[in-house]
């Protein structure tokens, strides 16, 4: 009964705030030239103009596309690194210097020269989306599997399973709690990498819409844009929770 | 494993990295053979020392480092302290949650056209979206922090007699102090990315202005260097940050000295 008590009032707290917030701005954007900082009102106007002309459903058409797909082949591409490397601890060891090289290589560093190998179609978004989920993926496939208690690989010895089987029945299975972490944290790389890619080079798509909004000086659409991005994000993880929760993957 | 052979372990495990990346490398520069759009090792390796002669190439990492330490070093402490507030105090952590939920589902680099709106094409809007993406990360570890103090500790340290100003420098402070220093290391990878992307939206140097000048001379060589050195600047300052915390605040380290 008390913890309900203090939820309801967290989110009370939290209401106040969020309008208290509101109203601040509302008051700022008064007296400050709205190409600056529009007022709330007037965002949410752009965003019903916004849905009113076909351009921000084809803009989130084309970035989810963008995003599922550059993620589709991350993730295989990830796991079977992971996975083929991962079978002998020496070379997973040996190479992960060059794995965390990777991982620090900021995705959009990569965009332009995706562009001139690639050309400025989809398929230099592709590739830089699919690179860093690639990355991140095939590093958590990595170290799941080399914290596979020895005593599990112990045992699969002692019940006389090849080596083959005991990396598929018992290593694999151990890690996957890893691997799906890294695949959620992909998430959040996917779609930097995408915003990445649109911000520089790109016709259609949010993060395009974003720059776009900003030449012409119409932030209060560019503030809508900004807002429907991180809305998107979080709904994309929120849905891997639900299936990762529903097909009950996390349990071995 | 003993020290020095820990090193050497990894002096070597390094070295085969990076021949492993060179021989790949150069079988694709051979096979697809267009060195204006793949140049080979051994071009990029002398442009790159050409650009380290001129002192070019410390210019441009030099003022990346620069907006990356200045972002940082305001907003480290702003994060932490806003985090453990939040952590620490209900009443704080219900007021500004919904706001830290929101800033944290939109990514750092989205917000690149604002600053550049408000703060113009200067040296000041970098080093805001860095302060910003930087106090954020770090807000959200110190809480996780505070909040991972354990009840049994701070009951211990009432019993023992310690008001709630002493509890909270010598019980809360040590406890969440690690958190912090992560919070920090993953605060360094995100400020790299997000100041690579400011330089390559406006600026007249660093290491994402090398990147985005080489794309307008198609200077692939050019992009290349300022590509690796990204990745290698990201990884020293990673490095050298883990070493400093690990060797000269041991009693800080995340890492669990099981056995000692």
């Amino acid at each position: 009964m008390p913890s309900e008590h203090r939820k309801s009032a967290h989110y009370l707290l939290g209401a106040i705030s969020v309008v208290a917030g509101l109203t601040i701005w509302a008051i700022a954007a008064w007296y400050t030239d709205s190409a600056l900082l529009p007022t709330p009102v007037s965002v949410l106007k752009s965003f019903s103009e916004m849905t009113q002309t076909g351009d921000l459903y084809q803009s989130v058409f084309d970035s989810a596309s963008r995003v599922i797909i550059g993620y589709l082949i991350g993730t295989l591409a990830g796991i079977s690194t992971g996975v083929i490397l991962g079978g002998s601890k020496l070379i997973s060891e040996l190479l992960s210097p060059l794995f965390d090289f990777f991982k620090g290589l900021p995705p959009i560093a990569l965009v332009p020269i995706a562009i001139m190998w690639f050309g400025i179609g989809e398929m230099s978004k592709y590739v830089v989306i699919a690179y860093i989920v690639w990355i991140v993926v095939a590093v958590s496939t990595l170290s799941g599997l080399r914290e596979v208690p020895t005593i599990r690989i112990k045992i699969g010895q002692i019940m006389g399973l090849s080596h083959f089987q005991i990396y598929m029945k018992i290593a694999l299975p151990t890690a996957m709690p890893y691997i799906f972490l890294g695949m959620r944290t992909a998430i959040g790389f996917a779609y930097v990498a995408l915003v990445s890619a649109e911000l520089i080079g790109a016709n259609t798509g949010i993060g395009y819409l974003i720059m776009d909004y900003r030449f012409s000086l119409q932030t209060s659409k560019m503030i809508a844009a900004i807002v429907l991005l991180g809305v998107l994000g979080s709904l994309t993880q929120m849905l891997f929770d639900i299936i990762i929760k529903r097909t009950r993957l996390y349990l071995k | 494993m003993t020290a020095p052979k820990k090193i050497i372990y990894r002096v070597v495990s390094g070295a085969i990295s990076v021949a492993v990346f060179v021989v790949i490398w150069s079988i694709a520069s051979t096979l697809f053979n267009t060195p204006i759009l793949l140049p080979s090792p051994t071009d990029v390796f002398h442009s790159a020392m050409s650009m380290l002669y001129e002192g070019e190439l410390l210019i441009h990492i030099g003022s990346s480092v620069k907006r990356l330490i200045v972002g940082m070093a305001v907003g480290v402490p702003v994060g932490a302290l806003i985090g453990c507030a939040m952590g620490w105090f209900p009443t704080v952590n219900a007021l500004l949650d919904p706001y830290v939920r929101m800033a944290n589902s939109i990514p750092a680099i989205a917000l690149i056209p604002f600053s550049l709106l408000w703060f113009g094409v200067s040296e000041f809007s970098r080093y805001a979206l860095i302060f910003y993406t930087v106090s954020l990360c770090v807000l959200l570890s110190a809480r996780a922090g505070v909040r991972s103090v354990s009840e049994i500790q701070i009951k211990a340290a009432q019993s023992l007699g310690l008001g709630e100003k002493e509890m909270f420098v010598r019980v809360v402070i040590p406890a969440v102090f690690p958190s912090i220093l992560s919070g920090v290391r993953t605060g360094i990878g995100l400020g790299v990315m997000v100041i690579v992307a400011a330089e390559m939206v406006g600026a007249s140097d660093g290491l994402g202005y090398l990147i985005m000048e080489g794309r307008s001379h198609f200077a692939v060589d050019r992009m290349i260097i300022g590509i690796l050195g990204l990745g290698l600047l990201s990884l020293f300052l990673d490095r050298s940050f883990t070493y400093i915390v690990e060797h000269v605040m041991p009693r800080w380290s995340t890492k669990r000295r099981v056995g000692n």
